[in-house]
């Protein structure tokens, strides 16, 4: 059996949520072995424990729920529920359970588990990953670290790529770390619990991630601005955003790249190039999640 | 409302008429009960029963008769 533990995946989501159970078997269609290959990894790295798998397929199995139902919801109104920074902030970020069970398992598997963010994956090892390995300088600072995903992508790359984390929740720092520890990296990373903000922050990072933040912000821009800053000249930048794509945590609604596109310029950034992809094709017209993927300098 | 509002639901979300529910029907038993369909069928019967359910209560109903008792734990009379 080459690939054990996605089978183990397989069978177990297939128990646990029968309405999912052709998921892994769609991706491995379309993507094919080296898709597997690199879910295999992970699931190997970080979930190879028969509970901690189910613990990580049920909070999987919520998010994309939960996901779904906002989606048909937004359907009918286009608009997502109005919520205050500080509304998510407390009903997400700062609870474990919820960070814990659901959102971070949720979203981590996502990238192997959502046709979109997989594109997003591959284009940023095909277009991003690239432009790091041609630099003498190879460090980066990771804005909104998450599940620390796209921390790992880069110092996965070569063995001198190092790494600076910034997140406003503990329990996204404390994933982050232990997925950086699951695969051998934290000599060369760490993660700070800090609004970049309100703090004094280093100006002049080489490389830059901000990977599915701007949609959890009131404002945008003013980030973005902070994220410029940051940025040293002649550095590079992947920014991405979730558009037409309700969640418990997204509350500034785009609908098209170029509304992003129109606040990264305002914002002083120079557009290199992007992706934008969908979550599957829509049926009646009706509004489908997106993401869109920035190269930026 | 009893099983039958349950079955014509699950008759409209799936588009067969012929289809007969039981408890321990899961999505292997029917072709096209997916994650969208999961989400329409909850829409459905949230609409139907007058109620709401928890992103708990979504990912628990493995099977029919696990959706039942979950209707009857929020008050409905649903027996087979």
């Amino acid at each position: 059996m080459r690939f054990p533990f996605v089978v183990r995946f397989e069978t177990s989501m297939a128990r646990i949520a029968p309405f999912m159970s052709n998921t892994v078997a769609k991706m491995r269609g379309v993507f094919g072995e080296s898709w597997e290959a690199r879910f295999e990894e992970t699931l190997s790295k970080m979930f190879a424990d028969e509970k901690t798998m189910e613990n990580a397929i049920k909070g999987y199995v919520r998010f994309a729920l939960e996901a779904t139902k906002l989606q048909k919801r937004f359907e009918k109104d286009r608009e997502y529920i109005p919520k205050t920074y500080a509304d998510v902030a407390q009903d997400v970020y700062h609870n474990e359970d919820y960070m814990r069970n659901l959102y971070l398992p949720g979203i981590l598997l996502s990238h192997y588990l959502w046709p979109h963010h997989y594109r997003q994956l591959m284009y940023f090892h095909e277009v991003f990953v690239p432009r790091m390995l041609a630099s003498d300088d190879r460090s980066f600072v990771d804005v909104g670290v998450g599940t620390g995903f796209y921390s790992r992508q880069l110092l996965c790359a070569s063995n001198d790529v190092k790494g600076k984390a910034y997140d406003i929740s503990q329990h996204a720092g404390n994933y982050s770390a232990m997925q950086m520890k699951a695969f051998n990296l934290l000599d060369r990373w760490q993660c700070e619990l800090r609004n970049v903000l309100s703090a004094e922050i280093r100006q002049d990072w080489p490389f830059l991630l901000s990977v599915e933040v701007l949609e959890h912000l009131e404002d945008p821009v003013t980030f973005l601005k902070r994220l410029r800053a940051m940025l040293r000249k002649g550095g590079s930048g992947f920014i991405t955003a979730a558009i037409t794509a309700p969640n418990a945590d997204h509350i500034y609604l785009y609908n098209e790249p170029r509304d992003i596109i129109a606040q990264l310029e305002e914002a002083g950034f120079e557009l290199i190039d992007f992706l934008e992809e969908k979550g599957y094709e829509s049926i009646a017209e009706e509004p489908v999640p997106r993401i869109a993927a920035f190269i930026v300098a | 409302m009893g099983v039958e509002r349950v079955q014509e639901i699950f008759r409209e979300v799936f588009g067969d008429g012929n289809l007969n529910i039981f408890p321990e029907m899961t999505a292997k038993h029917v072709a096209n009960w997916d994650s969208f369909n999961h989400i329409n069928l909850i829409i459905a019967l949230e609409e139907a029963f007058g109620i709401s359910f928890a992103t708990e209560e979504m990912a628990e109903m493995a099977n029919v008769g696990d959706l039942i008792k979950i209707l009857r734990k929020k008050g409905h009379a649903v027996s087979w």
